[in-house]
């Protein structure tokens, strides 16, 4: 009940209520006592008043109701615990919601454990949306909540004290030649095998679980610089140069970043979904 | 005359910046005559679609 009070209370409610209130009392108020000429000591005060203040009422507890509602629908598509999206500023559920879950993933990847990662969304999506009036759109929204999740997730590592794990630090640094090497010939021709397959309709395998585990994989056995980057710009969908200065990175650095990482995938969806029994000819 | 390795360059960045006239006509040139490329181009546009549709859920949907 007071949270429907408090959401009621919010300004943007209040106004619409007030205009509502305007435009329904007057009329009522015209309807009731028009006849009676407007002068001054016959107008019933008491009717006038509440023929304003009714409308006014209604209209901010459907309006509160309504946005509560929305709200609902957001937590109840939640798929994590305690997931508590304040009940937002933003009116758009949907566009919270996706959000919410491109950051899931970005942290999960990032630090290995899906309720870590939960909890740092969360904090950054409160965090966000506490300052969030001034917000021009959407992007900055975006941009905001990711740099505050950014800091959560190192903060994170540093408290569990495993920066990188061992793996991904080798990983790392003997990213060169070897890989391109791999797919190409020293002309820079496909390798015979290495030649791309058509996947067809991507669709199809989206509703798969395997397929998605296989995804998973294939991030997962991407360099992390290489897979933060990616997964900045295709998760979290963020602009080249949002992702440039979150990394410390020039941007052609971040171009051969994504081709390789590009490469890479498509390498190896290729041999651990699209080519298996796939392969038309 | 671009390579293979030059051309999947290209079909990388021009998910990132528009490609320069000089640019688009060597790739389409050269994809047009290479499966490889062709596909790959085409591969790139399902990795987006795929990166992103996994992003938004579509893993957790099938789950469920």
């Amino acid at each position: 009940m007071s949270s429907l009070f408090r959401t009621a209370t919010r300004p943007h409610i209040v106004k619409s209520a007030l205009k509502v209130a305007v435009v329904v009392g007057t009329v009522l108020n015209l309807i009731n006592q028009g006849e009676r000429k407007l002068s001054v000591e016959s107008i019933a005060w008491m009717h006038a008043i509440l023929n304003y203040f009714v409308p006014f009422c209604v209209s901010s507890y459907s309006a509160a109701k309504n946005e509560m509602a929305r709200g609902n629908n957001v937590m109840s598509t939640e798929t994590g615990r305690d997931a508590l999206l304040p009940e937002t500023l933003f009116n758009d559920g949907v566009f919270i919601d996706d959000l919410r879950r491109q950051m899931v993933k970005f942290a999960s990847l990032q630090l290995n454990d899906a309720c870590l990662a939960e909890d740092a969304v969360q904090e950054a999506l409160v965090g966000a949306l506490i300052n969030a009036n001034g917000f021009a759109g959407r992007s900055a929204l975006k941009t905001w909540v990711f740099a505050i999740l950014k800091n959560k997730i190192a903060d994170v590592l540093r408290q569990k004290k495993r920066l990188v794990n061992a793996s991904s630090l080798l990983r790392e640094d003997d990213e060169s030649e070897d890989f391109t090497d791999l797919l190409f010939d020293q002309n820079g021709f496909w390798q015979p095998d290495e030649r791309p397959v058509p996947w067809g309709n991507p669709e199809a395998s989206f509703q798969q679980q395997q397929f998605w585990t296989v995804f998973e994989a294939c991030l997962d056995g991407l360099p992390a610089k290489q897979a933060r980057v990616f997964m900045m710009r295709e998760f979290v969908e963020l602009e080249t140069d949002e992702i440039c200065a979150a990394a410390g990175i020039t941007v052609s650095n971040l171009f051969v970043m994504l081709h390789r990482a590009r490469l890479r995938l498509q390498e190896c969806l290729e041999n651990k979904w699209y080519s298996n029994g796939e392969r038309s000819c | 005359m671009l390579n293979c390795q030059e051309v999947t360059r290209l079909v990388s960045e021009s998910q990132e910046r528009s490609l320069t006239l000089r640019e688009k006509m060597s790739l389409r040139t050269h994809v047009m005559m290479c499966s490889g490329c062709r596909n790959y181009e085409k591969n790139m546009m399902s990795l987006r679609l795929t990166a992103r549709a996994f992003a938004k859920g579509a893993d957790e949907r099938v789950k469920k």
